[in-house]
Formats: structure tokens, C-alpha cells, sequence
């Protein structure tokens, strides 16, 4: 989580995140949430969402949109280490997985048309 | 440049001191949770309602575990009630598939609730997300209790 936060402070001092956010932007909009975002869900999908609050806490989302993305991440993170253990579980892991980021997705989907600020 | 180190750390410090005062206390109430065998306790509260959506009995100790403590820290549970030989794969499957969907509801909802999420859509959308999935997938695979 600290690393995270230390790398996303120094890349606001350069163009990147500001690229990234705006090539992600036509996909995030559809959650209703702002290109930066994406960086927030696809870290805290692979890692975990320690990573994804050291991202999220910097970009003064709304109330709105931190709750949206908690739902997405809350379905869909720490896909790596959870599928391990789902795995000595002996339960599918990968259909797990897969449908964690399905379901993640279309939450995002529906609670941004249903969803009131 | 020192206005930038400062900033850094004053937002570092601030998110830090968020989480330990989300995390320590948590981590102090399942503890004494554990002592006091609350677990047991929701584990036959909600039997009625897990074996309509196609549970087991044995199955319901480590899906309540995995809600409440989460996957990493509920893994030891999992793990070995899924090896015990008392849940069948399909039983296993079905649980991973609830904590798939919803686990470590209270520490995942209060860490955004202090970024200013609303946690009472979280926690319900959630585990509304959670019955549906379950629902669905014991019928497919044959499970659900007639």
C-alpha cells in the first residue's frame, strides 16, 4: 500500500496518469466513474484493495463514485492470492474468478443507471 | 520539491492512520468474536436460509467464516473444512461462489465507508448480488435442496 502510494505521487508529477485516465475514460464513463479510476480497479483486482485505497484516496471522488467502485472492487479484488486458496478448496477457481469479474462489471453497469448521487 | 515530500506523506499519513483505525479494532472484535463462539451461533441462525439456497449443514460454518473474516483470513477454515472430507466439491464450489460474490464484509465496506462510500448499498447490494448468484449456480450444478 505504501509503495503504491509513493509511485502513484510521483507519477502525478508526469503526463501518464492523466493519459491513462483519459484512454480509459470512454469505458469508465459507462460505470460512471472517471478514467483514473480504472488504474484503482485493475490494481486492486490483481493485488488488493489496500492498493486500490493508496489510488483512490488521492482522486477526490464523489460519494457516489467511491461507492460504485467499492462494489466493483469489493466483488473483484485480490483475484490472484483468493483463486489460490479457492484452489486448495478444491472449488472451480477459475470459474470463480471469472465470474467475480463478470458480476463486478455488471454491478458497475447497473448501479450506474440506478444508483442517485 | 519539499512542498512535494510533505504532501506525500501528510496523504500517506492521513490514509494510514484511516486503515489502522479501521483495521486494529476490527481485527480486536473478530478475535473476541472468535473467543466467545459467535460463529456457532450464525452458523445456526441462518441454517434455515443457507440450506434453501442448496448448503449443507457442514458447509455453512466456513461460508459464515469467509463473510464475516474474509478469504485470506478465513482461508485456514476454508482450506481445512474443504479438505475434511465433510464438504463434497459441489459444496465447496458453492461456497467459493457466495464468497466470490460477498466476504470480509465488514472490514472491505468500512475501509471505503471512510473514503465516503455509503455502506449500507455495499453491504446490500452485495449479498443481494451474492443469494442471486448462489441461487442460480445450485440449480445448475444440482445442488439445491428440494
Amino acid at each position: 500500500m505504501i509503495p503504491v502510494y509513493v509511485v502513484v505521487a510521483l507519477l502525478k508529477l508526469t503526463p501518464v496518469l492523466d493519459f491513462l485516465g483519459s484512454l480509459f475514460e470512454p469505458f469508465m464513463v459507462c460505470f460512471g466513474l472517471p478514467g483514473n479510476c480504472a488504474l484503482a480497479f485493475v490494481t486492486g483486482s490483481i493485488v488488493n484493495i489496500y492498493a486500490a485505497l493508496a489510488i483512490t484516496a488521492g482522486l477526490g471522488l464523489t460519494a457516489r463514485e467511491i461507492t460504485i467502485l467499492a462494489i466493483m472492487l469489493g466483488i473483484s479484488h485480490s483475484q490472484i492470492m483468493e483463486s489460490a486458496i479457492m484452489s486448495k478448496m478444491k472449488a472451480r477457481p477459475l470459474t470463480v474468478t471469472g465470474a467475480r469479474i463478470v458480476f463486478s462489471i455488471l454491478c458497475g453497469l447497473v448501479l450506474n443507471q440506478i444508483l442517485r448521487s | 520539491m519539499m512542498n512535494f515530500v510533505v504532501e506525500t506523506l501528510a496523504g500517506l499519513g492521513i490514509l494510514l492512520l484511516k486503515v489502522f483505525a479501521i483495521v486494529v479494532p476490527l481485527m480486536m472484535v473478530l478475535e473476541i468474536s472468535r473467543e466467545f463462539r459467535i460463529l456457532d451461533k450464525i452458523t445456526a441462525a441462518v441454517f434455515p436460509l443457507a440450506r434453501r439456497l442448496g448448503y449443507k449443514r457442514d458447509s455453512i460454518y466456513p461460508l459464515v467464516a469467509g463473510v464475516i473474516f474474509g478469504i485470506s483470513y478465513g482461508g485456514g477454515v476454508l482450506i481445512g473444512e474443504s479438505n475434511s472430507g465433510r464438504i463434497s466439491a459441489n459444496q465447496a464450489f458453492l461456497i467459493a461462489i457466495f464468497l466470490g460474490m460477498c466476504h470480509a464484509i465488514i472490514e472491505d465496506t468500512l475501509l471505503f465507508v471512510a473514503q465516503g462510500a455509503n455502506g449500507l448499498v455495499i453491504i446490500s447490494v452485495r449479498l443481494l448480488l451474492a443469494f442471486i448468484v448462489v441461487f442460480a449456480a445450485s440449480i445448475l450444478i444440482g445442488e439445491k435442496a428440494h
